[in-house]
């Protein structure tokens, strides 16, 4: 396992909106271009981690902007759809040995959002390294709500109609 | 809250061991309990957050900053609180500067009445 490596990584991202890795190039995905073959990741993996990654951490409300949403709500209404949308919000680079990742989400009220990008950065970082090894080179978090505690009562769902 | 002393080493986060940061402080004498006040302050983790530390990691490969907001015991000088504070995230997080904000000042009162 490359445990170090992910480690390093993620203690040289910055707080700003993006993060650059400073010994980017330095190492190759050398586990995934291998003398006796080449593993491809698709794009779809890439955006599915991502998109689980930012959404476990504490103080995401979840993920997805205006639009991505209301495409999001019409698209899991449509038969063989596949139900929610793992990577809403979510939108991925991928490379040979390396990956760029962006992600709308909506905060919740009252938590700092510098330190909770900080936190998905962090995230996304360690579990796409880890799963699939690419390598990182950044991560941009566009907040594009805030989840107001009040904003439950207009969002219940409505209940079943049928038993 | 976290219980000092139960902790033998959880996340780390820039190199710092949130956890156990949280229990140091959280162990200082002069420390009523950790706080993530009015602002939200803590590290934010994948399904948890340890309010009243936040490490944010600094350019060019300085050692992460800390910031540290608490309640203080009530009757104890903010300097003391501080230096208190400064000394056990030192432990922890050698070399990090840390900043401490005394968020509130436990309530005699209602400290007497619970253990």
């Amino acid at each position: 396992m490359s445990a170090p490596t992910t480690t390093s990584t993620a203690t040289s991202t910055s707080s700003t909106a993006v993060a650059t890795k400073q010994n980017a190039g330095t190492s190759t995905g050398t586990q995934l271009t291998s003398s006796q073959g080449r593993t491809t990741i698709a794009d779809t993996v890439v955006s599915k981690i991502a998109g689980m990654a930012a959404r476990e951490v504490n103080g995401v409300y979840r993920l997805g902007g205006g639009v991505a949403r209301a495409f999001g709500a019409i698209r899991e209404r449509i038969p063989g759809s596949g139900g929610p949308n793992v990577s809403q919000g979510v939108s991925v680079e991928v490379g040979e040995t390396q990956a760029a990742v962006d992600i709308d989400i909506v905060a919740e009220y009252g938590v700092p959002i510098a330190d909770l990008a900080t936190g998905i950065r962090r995230n996304v970082i360690t579990s796409l390294e880890r799963m699939t090894g690419l390598e990182v080179v950044e991560v941009n978090i566009s907040v594009n709500d805030v989840h107001l505690p009040t904003d439950d009562d207009a969002e219940q769902p409505q209940p079943s109609r049928v038993a | 809250m976290t219980s000092p002393g139960t902790v033998v080493g959880g996340t780390l986060v820039d190199g710092i061991d949130v956890d156990l940061l949280a229990a140091a402080v959280a162990a200082c004498p002069v420390v009523a309990r950790l706080t993530a006040g009015p602002a939200g302050a803590g590290v934010y983790l994948p399904g948890r957050r340890v309010a009243g530390v936040a490490v944010r990691p600094q350019l060019g490969g300085d050692p992460a900053r800390v910031a540290v907001h608490v309640v203080a015991r009530a009757g104890v000088p903010v300097r003391e609180v501080a230096d208190q504070v400064r000394a056990a995230v030192g432990t922890v997080a050698p070399g990090s500067p840390v900043d401490v904000a005394v968020e509130d000042v436990e309530d005699p009162a209602a400290a007497d009445g619970s253990p």
